[in-house]
């Protein structure tokens, strides 16, 4: 298993889409970081009432939005790069067992989703405190230590996204429907979801991937397509869900599929 | 010139994904009635005096949604998936003067997707229409002119972004590059536009290729807020797009090698 995991991490580590994503993923929180230069700037020419509507929380949350799909592009490519390529063959025998290889391909892109996606949520939010400054703009009044732990739980949401993407890749087999596939649950899903009518976009919405955080960390849904319903335990297990109910599937359909 | 047409046709309508993707946009135009049959439902629950407020979207709102994701897909996937098979090299040799081929291609393209989206729209909105019959549902009772206004001009941004993705794809050359690049344009920018101080969000946001359709031609029915851009404005913008990348494209393409 460890070697397994070794030969998965020699692999993402020398093609060169990994450094595309995560160079991708940096620049758009250096982006996130600069537009919250530009919003201390705006606050400092506003009037007091109009300061209390000024909200920095969209903005901070923006770049783990963006980094589950960068990382789930990367999940996705992970596998089906090599079936495209045939490296997919040399990899199954050089390691023929199946499902070793599959949870050796997901420790690593997990592991590196998490890693990257903590970063950027975490990233985000210390550093459009740093660049407000001692403004108080009226959803950061509260201290560091009192948001973190939201934040926290939002990094978690990027790994979850790469896992699916791994497995959609491992089920589909092609880059393009993969992609397409994670686009789809990432982003025009809640979308579709967000038109239906009440109560049903509530109830569908709240358990869509992209909102679970903010129901694990207790938040409302106020200003996003999302819905609230669930308690923190519930939405943390759909997380959870999302994550390795399609990677048992995918572990199911690996052993039985020719390559 | 006819026969790299036929050429790009045949190649086209043979490949597995074209079937994929014309069988999504059939099944988002079932969902359209759907949609319809569940508004005419909602519709006579209501009270009257909710009736005067109730907002429902449009008969083809699935559609609006999910043919711009189609389109890119389609449009990344006919140059990219030849880059990555090999495949270009014979269809290179085979036809060796590339702007033909790139025209070709890109021609053949965005008329299978404007084709698969006036059709499907046509019919999921007609249908809804039928559907929800003389209810006054104000998104379904928009005077048809109007309605077939909006409608056209919906399928003709879906072929332009299929142009827009055909020509990043030339320009990107990997098939995961390209649809990730038309996503972020379809779903990121929108979102990171709207950040930007006023009235930057505003102008940015309306200029934006997902986002002209309904500037050119509102959905009948529909209260604002679709952008600042004037009809003709935001006709002239799209066809920019569309130059743009294309160009960028053939230009890639002439001058590169495969």
């Amino acid at each position: 298993m460890v070697d397994a995991v070794a030969a998965e991490w020699r692999k993402l580590r020398s093609v060169r889409s990994t450094y595309w994503v995560l160079a991708v993923t940096a620049v758009f929180t250096g982006f996130v970081l600069l537009l919250a230069v530009q919003m201390a700037h705006v606050w400092d020419g506003l009037s007091a009432e109009r300061r209390a509507d000024l909200l920095l929380r969209p903005l901070q949350e923006l770049g783990g939005w963006v980094a589950s799909l960068c990382l789930a592009v990367l999940g996705v490519l992970f596998i089906t790069s090599e079936y495209r390529t045939g490296m997919i063959r040399t990899s199954l025998t050089a390691l023929p067992r199946r499902r070793t290889l599959l949870l050796a391909k997901a420790a690593v892109i997990g592991a590196v989703a998490l890693v990257a996606g903590e970063a950027v949520t975490v990233g985000s939010f210390l550093g459009t405190r740093a660049v407000i400054g001692g403004r108080p703009f009226p959803d950061q009044k509260a201290s560091i230590a009192h948001d973190l732990p939201g934040f926290l739980v939002a990094g978690t949401v990027v790994p979850v996204f790469a896992l699916l993407g791994l497995s959609l890749g491992v089920l589909l087999r092609s880059t393009a429907g993969s992609l397409v596939s994670v686009v789809f649950l990432w982003h025009v899903l809640p979308l579709l979801v967000f038109q239906l009518p009440e109560p049903w976009s509530e109830r569908i919405g709240s358990v869509m991937p992209g909102g679970l955080a903010h129901q694990i960390a207790g938040l409302g849904a106020e200003n996003s397509i999302y819905g609230d319903l669930l308690p923190s335990g519930t939405a943390a297990a759909v997380l959870i869900g999302y994550a390795l109910i399609p990677l048992g599937l995918a572990a199911f359909i690996l052993v039985r599929r020719d390559a | 010139m006819i026969d790299a047409f036929a050429a790009e046709w045949y190649k086209l309508r043979t490949v597995r994904s074209t079937v994929a993707i014309l069988g999504t946009v059939a099944g988002f135009m079932l969902l359209c009635l759907v949609w319809s049959w569940y508004v005419a439902r909602y519709w006579d629950g209501l009270s009257a005096a909710r009736r005067a407020t109730a907002q429902a979207a449009a008969a083809e709102q699935p559609l609006a949604v999910s043919l711009p994701v189609c389109a890119v897909v389609l449009g990344a996937l006919a140059l990219t998936s030849e880059y990555s098979s090999g495949m270009n090299r014979t269809t290179l040799a085979a036809l060796p003067r590339r702007p033909t081929l790139f025209a070709a291609k890109a021609g053949v393209a965005g008329a299978l997707m404007l084709v698969a989206a006036l059709a499907s729209l046509a019919v999921g909105s007609g249908a809804g229409h039928v559907i929800v019959g003389d209810r006054a549902v104000p998104t379904f009772q928009g005077p048809a002119a109007d309605v077939a206004a909006h409608l056209l001009w919906l399928g003709l941004t879906t072929a332009a972004i299929t142009l827009v993705t055909f020509g990043l794809g030339a320009v990107l050359r990997s098939t995961a590059g390209t649809i990730t690049a038309g996503m972020a344009i379809l779903f990121v920018l929108p979102a990171l536009a709207q950040l930007l101080p006023g009235p930057w969000d505003e102008r940015v946001w309306s200029a934006l290729p997902g986002n002209l359709s309904n500037q050119i031609a509102g959905t009948p029915g529909s209260s604002g807020g679709h952008g600042v851009l004037d009809p003709p404005v935001a006709v002239a913008v799209l066809v920019a797009y569309v130059v743009v990348a294309l160009g960028a494209g053939a230009y890639s393409f002439a001058r590169r090698d495969a």
